[in-house]
């Protein structure tokens, strides 16, 4: 999936996250295939995007992590991606 | 009798000088500004637009004589947005690059838009261009999701003389106050704005750490990378005014909570109808945008409570 087909080069709107999550991730998670999230051409993505994207999926099931793989990721976008694979699997009181 | 606007408003002179404001209780804002040059902040003219908006012609700039294209009233468009002032000038393309001019952004697709637009106007620095796209589209999506039956938000931006990116946006919706009693209590506006800065807190969800869609996390990264940036913040809803400094210490402190940073609250006589948030930003030469990220996560992780590390990482290819 090449995210920067659906949001362009700033990476922002939570539509087409949600969207994406929806229609590919989940998807594709439940009939057991990998999943990749291509961000070639992607300057930035804001976290409220990222959290859109993946929050719910990694919150419900870490493990899924095996299966998406976050590709062509630039530095600014990894550390995003980090933060909010992070704090999905943090416990809140 | 004309309330006078300082030749220079920075972010954090905006909160006296919006007490004085909104101390008149007259039905037209009267503001007086000086002819010749003159520097105010962005979050104040998108305030004044959004005021404006909700009451047509009920704020009036005032200049003694004709002022010069490059006169900042021109290059940010307040002129032609207003329709009540006493001078007027047909504003040219500003060659310094320094204005991004009063624009009204409805959708996430304006939002693009006016990003990939207006954003390499400012001249800025590769770095502080980044740092400003990320934080319009995070403050403005907050908006757009946050404000309520009104659609839309004024959004202005300039560079200062060193440097600085000065960023302001105004919404005229429900505020910060009612749209996190949706989900949580809050007992007055400034304890609202404590629980909208805080990591996980969103007004979509009673949930600790959001939903599927809103992690709580948005006010948060815009303070921290103020405090990163070590630049101020400002809030403006209802009758409150929430006023960041960010240390300058070497170290970026960026705290969990509100209650243990160094910020100033002033309240207001009257309500302002909405959300306006004014943040500065400049990334020096040698901190790289990425690098930022690397500071806010740390600061992210260390405010989260988590009872055990996270089990599985990304995968990077």
């Amino acid at each position: 999936m090449r995210i920067h087909s659906s949001a362009g080069p700033f990476a922002g709107d939570k539509d087409a996250a949600a969207h994406i999550r929806e229609t590919y991730v989940k998807v594709s998670l439940a009939k057991s295939q990998d999943v990749v999230l291509d961000f070639a051409e992607v300057e930035f993505a804001t976290q409220s995007f990222v959290h859109a994207l993946i929050a719910s999926v990694v919150r419900s099931d870490p493990d899924a992590l095996d299966h998406i793989e976050f590709k062509n990721c630039n530095s600014a976008v990894k550390q995003v991606v980090e933060i909010v694979v992070d704090y999905a699997q943090a416990e809140f009181d | 009798m004309p309330i006078r606007v300082p030749r220079v408003v920075s972010l954090r002179e905006v909160a006296p000088l919006l007490s004085e404001i909104f101390e008149t209780e007259q039905d037209v804002l009267n503001l007086a500004f000086d002819d010749s040059e003159v520097s105010v902040h962005p979050s104040l003219l998108c305030i004044l637009a959004a005021i404006e908006h909700v009451r047509p012609s009920s704020v009036r700039l005032l200049l003694d004589s004709a002022i010069g294209a490059d006169h900042q009233l021109v290059q940010s468009g307040m002129l032609n947005l207003l329709s009540e002032a006493t001078s007027t000038q047909a504003a040219t393309s500003d060659p310094t690059g320094r204005y991004i001019p009063i624009q009204y952004v409805t959708d996430a697709k304006t939002l693009g838009n006016f990003v990939t637009d207006f954003v390499p106007i400012l001249h800025a620095s590769p770095e502080t261009s980044q740092a400003v796209s990320y934080v319009l589209h995070e403050l403005i999506r907050n908006v757009l999701e946050h404000a309520g039956n009104s659609s839309g938000a004024y959004v202005c931006a300039d560079t200062s003389s060193d440097g600085v990116v000065r960023l302001g946006v105004a919404d005229f919706g429900i505020g910060v106050l009612k749209t996190i009693r949706r989900s949580h209590a809050a007992k007055d506006e400034q304890q609202a704005i404590s629980l909208a800065f805080q990591p996980g807190i969103s007004g979509s969800s009673s949930n600790f750490g959001g939903d599927d869609r809103n992690g709580g996390a948005g006010l948060f990264f815009m303070k921290a990378i103020a405090a990163v940036s070590k630049q101020p913040m400002a809030m403006v809803t209802g009758r409150t005014v929430m006023g960041f400094t960010a240390s300058q210490t070497s170290a970026a402190e960026v705290n969990p909570s509100l209650d243990d940073d160094d910020v100033q609250w002033t309240s207001l006589s009257t309500d302002f109808v909405g959300t306006a948030v004014g943040v500065d930003l400049m990334i020096g030469g040698e901190q790289q945008f990425e690098e930022l990220f690397s500071e806010v996560r740390q600061a992210y992780s260390l405010s989260v409570q988590a009872g055990k590390k996270a089990r599985r990482r990304a995968r990077f290819t």
